[in-house]
């Protein structure tokens, strides 16, 4: 009932869950958050 | 083009920030802002999704089916919802850079009606759910009076404040996990046991690759807007934790249970099923929750998808937010008398082709390209009218995905985003190994010096 292409579809998916996950971490590492946006309101600058 | 000081006297009315950034001083605790999430993702329509699976496939075979299905939903939507965190931005302004400042329009109307499409969707199921309870008739005068007051009450926290969003979910999350947990104990009790329904064989009425896409594809809406709510969380970590345990975990529970009590009563609307288990009234009480809080947030982010440039803005920001979420929540309310429930089934998978290659090109315009990803941090960044390699990739995802899906080859919502990725990818990486844009390159834009 489960051919091959299932389970490789399966093995893909964790795959890139784990890429999602280095990638994300990586990002927050390199480049906080905090770091590149805007802290109240007053800085604030409207998209046009 | 505006300026700080602008942008100062704009503060007042920033709001929900429907033009700009989330500032990090409107940003939400982790709890606060994953109880919002819990709320937008505790819904009979996934009651519904289960269901529909349910009924197509043994349960041995739906549940794994179910849990990929929504694990997939589940990295899709933390790709772009750690977009979101990091940048501020709503779905129609993270699309902005990916489609073009006017190129926007396109994913911005087509998931603006598409929740308005659930609005109607999930709006007649509790309608009925009610009329049926008290014997009302259709057309009668209790049951119009029941139509349009369900409505507006979903439209009326989502124009306010995502705040009022919150504080309905606060009663929602626990009253539907009670529904939940009262529909698969009656169920289990009912049917002799988990083991029973486990056992139970049929043969399977589809491929599994088209369940895995009527599982993927009835929250893949919600993981491409998950932006509008996303973005109050603090940082991308958060947004992925958050969005993963929201998917793979409550939306599996919920799947389950769908597909559990399909398994049982061979229904997928979960009053229906309600009914059949002879449970009480205030089942419906949950479930009209549990709807409420999902409309509510369909609402609020057609709402942000109708009021971002280049839709012009109308007395501040937040003003123009509110005009555009009443009128799409009317637009939903009219949606409903006209009976799109009755298409749910065939409209869950198209919305899979439909949606698909655009969570794909944001999520690779983010994260693929480094050079890229340094535009979205400024409010003029979006470098495009128009990005023909975006619609393109979009055209080609759709139709790939159509085809496939049609004609039951694989599953058209993986095909459908392969093909787009494939298209978004190889464009944009040889336009910018160029130093000019898609829109450059076909003579839609000036090449500067």
């Amino acid at each position: 009932m489960v051919t091959p292409l299932d389970w490789f579809m399966v093995a893909l998916e964790i795959a890139i869950l784990l890429w999602a996950i280095r990638l994300v971490w990586k990002a927050e590492r390199e480049e906080p958050t905090e770091s590149i946006i805007p802290a109240t309101d007053k800085d604030v600058e409207l998209v046009e | 083009m505006s300026t700080q000081s602008e942008s100062a006297e704009s503060g007042a009315v920033v709001g929900d920030a429907a033009r700009s950034k989330v500032p990090l001083s409107r940003r939400l605790s982790y709890w606060n802002n994953s109880i919002i999430l819990w709320g937008w993702v505790l819904v009979l329509s996934s009651f519904v999704v289960g269901g529909i699976v349910g009924q197509s496939f043994p349960l041995k075979l739906s549940m794994p089916i179910i849990f990929f299905g929504t694990l997939s939903n589940g990295i899709v939507g933390a790709l772009i919802g750690a977009a979101a965190a990091r940048t501020g931005y709503s779905s129609a302004l993270l699309y902005r850079y990916t489609f073009g400042r006017k190129g926007v329009v396109l994913p911005n109307v087509l998931m603006g009606l598409t929740s308005m499409g659930w609005f109607s969707v999930i709006l007649n199921m509790t309608r009925d759910g009610l009329t049926g309870h008290w014997g009302w008739e259709a057309g009668s005068a209790p049951w119009l009076i029941a139509t349009i007051a369900i409505g507006v009450l979903f439209i009326v926290p989502a124009v306010v404040r995502i705040r009022w969003i919150a504080y309905v979910d606060w009663i929602a999350v626990p009253g539907f996990l009670v529904l939940v947990f009262m529909i698969i104990d009656a169920t289990l009790t009912r049917a002799g046991g988990f083991g029973l329904l486990w056992h139970k064989w049929f043969d399977p009425t589809a491929p599994a690759f088209i369940g895995f896409d009527m599982a993927a594809g009835g929250w893949l809406v919600g993981v491409t807007i998950i932006s509008d709510m996303a973005r109050f969380w603090k940082n991308g970590k958060q947004a992925l934790v958050g969005i993963l345990t929201a998917y793979a975990g409550l939306v599996t529970m919920q799947y389950w249970g769908g597909a559990i009590g399909a398994a049982f009563t061979g229904e997928f609307n979960v009053f229906i099923m309600a009914q059949a288990l002879g449970l009480p009234f205030v089942v419906w009480v949950f479930g009209w929750f549990g709807a409420q809080s999902t409309v509510q947030g369909g609402t609020y982010a057609a709402g942000l998808a109708f009021s971002a440039p280049p839709i012009p803005m109308v007395w501040g920001q937040e003003f123009t937010r509110r005009l555009a979420t009443a009128g799409a929540g009317l637009v939903g309310l009219v949606g409903s008398f006209v009976g799109l429930d009755r298409f749910v089934n065939w409209y869950v998978q198209f919305l899979g082709w439909v949606v698909a290659p655009i969570a794909m090109t944001v999520i690779l315009d983010y994260w693929a390209f480094p050079e890229r990803r340094k535009r979205y941090q400024s409010a003029r960044g979006a470098d495009m009218n128009l990005n023909p390699a975006a619609y393109v990739a979009w055209l080609v995802g759709f139709l790939v995905g159509f085809y496939v899906g049609q004609n039951q080859l694989f599953s058209g919502l993986l095909s459908s985003m392969a093909a787009s990725g494939l298209v978004y990818y190889l464009w944009m990486k040889g336009s910018l190994a160029r130093g000019m844009t898609p829109e450059q390159q076909m003579g839609l834009a000036p090449v500067k010096g």
